[in-house]
């Protein structure tokens, strides 16, 4: 019973601690931190205004993208067309039995 | 509200003057609240500053649909309270910054104006076991609580700010020192039995 008693004493001088605060005040000179800060932010703003702008996000994206399907796309003609560069030159060497490597270098032999 | 009308206008065309009239009538009213939710001078001086600040770049937005200091208690406590989500993140996914509101002794934690060397530790304690309780209240409970014993708001600015009812208020009041009291009875409870 004492315990509980104790326990609920000490509750209530927990309680009340909050009676003894002051308010806090503000820091001196806030004004000026705050407009300093608003002058940082907004001369950032004035240097990256291209950026901002939605539009020429969106049109930045569009253009990486198109520059991403035509490098896959010439990409892949590149290739297509040394494949068939190359299977008419394996056809070439074989019509005239000659042996071709892959660095292009050209030799003759007799079978 | 007239006169409130023209101040604001006077901010939204770019007076200096009026925006310094702003902060130098808000100020502590700004800085009190947030120390009341985070508790560290230094925090609620950065939180008081971003306040204002996002209160200059809103208020053409501000629809005179409550009162001007309304408004600006409610930007306080919306940064106070992303602040505290931000900081637990942080302590979650970090441990680099040790945020810790255990009984290590933080600086300048909830400190008062008239604290004299004599005010003693164990009042310093009980406001940090009382701080502990109070941040493990639900949202809208430690709001109201803050609102009212830290800054003295009345039921009737806080139902404006919080957007809700006296009556939900006070209900939300009421069990905000119920939970308080199970918290702390369970921490006495706790320290008379390890002791």
């Amino acid at each position: 019973m004492n315990k509980n008693k104790n326990i609920q004493a000490e509750v209530e001088k927990t309680l009340l601690s909050l009676d003894s605060f002051s308010k806090m005040k503000a820091k001196p000179f806030l004004f000026t931190r705050i407009q300093a800060k608003i002058e940082n932010k907004e001369s950032k703003w004035a240097f990256n205004w291209l950026f901002d702008a939605p539009i020429l996000k969106t049109a930045a994206l569009l253009m990486i993208i198109s520059i991403n399907i035509l490098s896959i796309t010439y990409i892949n003609d590149y290739y297509n067309i040394r494949i068939n560069e190359e299977n008419t030159l394996t056809s070439f060497a074989d019509e005239y039995s000659i042996s071709i490597s892959t660095e292009n270098n050209i030799n003759l032999y007799n079978e | 509200m007239n006169v409130e009308k023209e101040f604001i206008n006077d901010i939204i065309s770019g007076k200096q003057d009026a925006f310094k009239q702003l902060v130098d009538d808000f100020q502590n009213q700004v800085h009190n609240t947030c120390y009341g939710f985070v508790a560290n001078n230094d925090d609620a001086d950065d939180l008081t500053q971003e306040v204002f600040i996002e209160v200059f770049h809103s208020i053409n937005k501000f629809k005179l649909d409550s009162s001007l200091s309304t408004w600006i208690y409610r930007i306080a406590v919306n940064k106070s309270l992303d602040y505290i989500k931000k900081q637990k993140r942080i302590k979650r996914w970090g441990g680099i910054i040790k945020l810790s509101t255990d009984n290590e002794e933080v600086k300048d934690r909830w400190v008062g104006h008239n604290d004299t060397p004599d005010i003693s530790l164990e009042q310093k304690e009980r406001r940090d076991i009382l701080k502990t309780a109070i941040d493990k209240l639900p949202k809208n409970q430690k709001i109201a609580f803050t609102l009212n014993k830290y800054e003295e708001l009345s039921y009737k600015e806080i139902s404006s700010i919080m957007d809700q009812s006296i009556s939900s208020i006070e209900s939300l009041l009421h069990r905000a020192k119920k939970n308080l009291k199970e918290t702390l009875e369970n921490y006495y409870k706790k320290e008379f039995l390890d002791n």
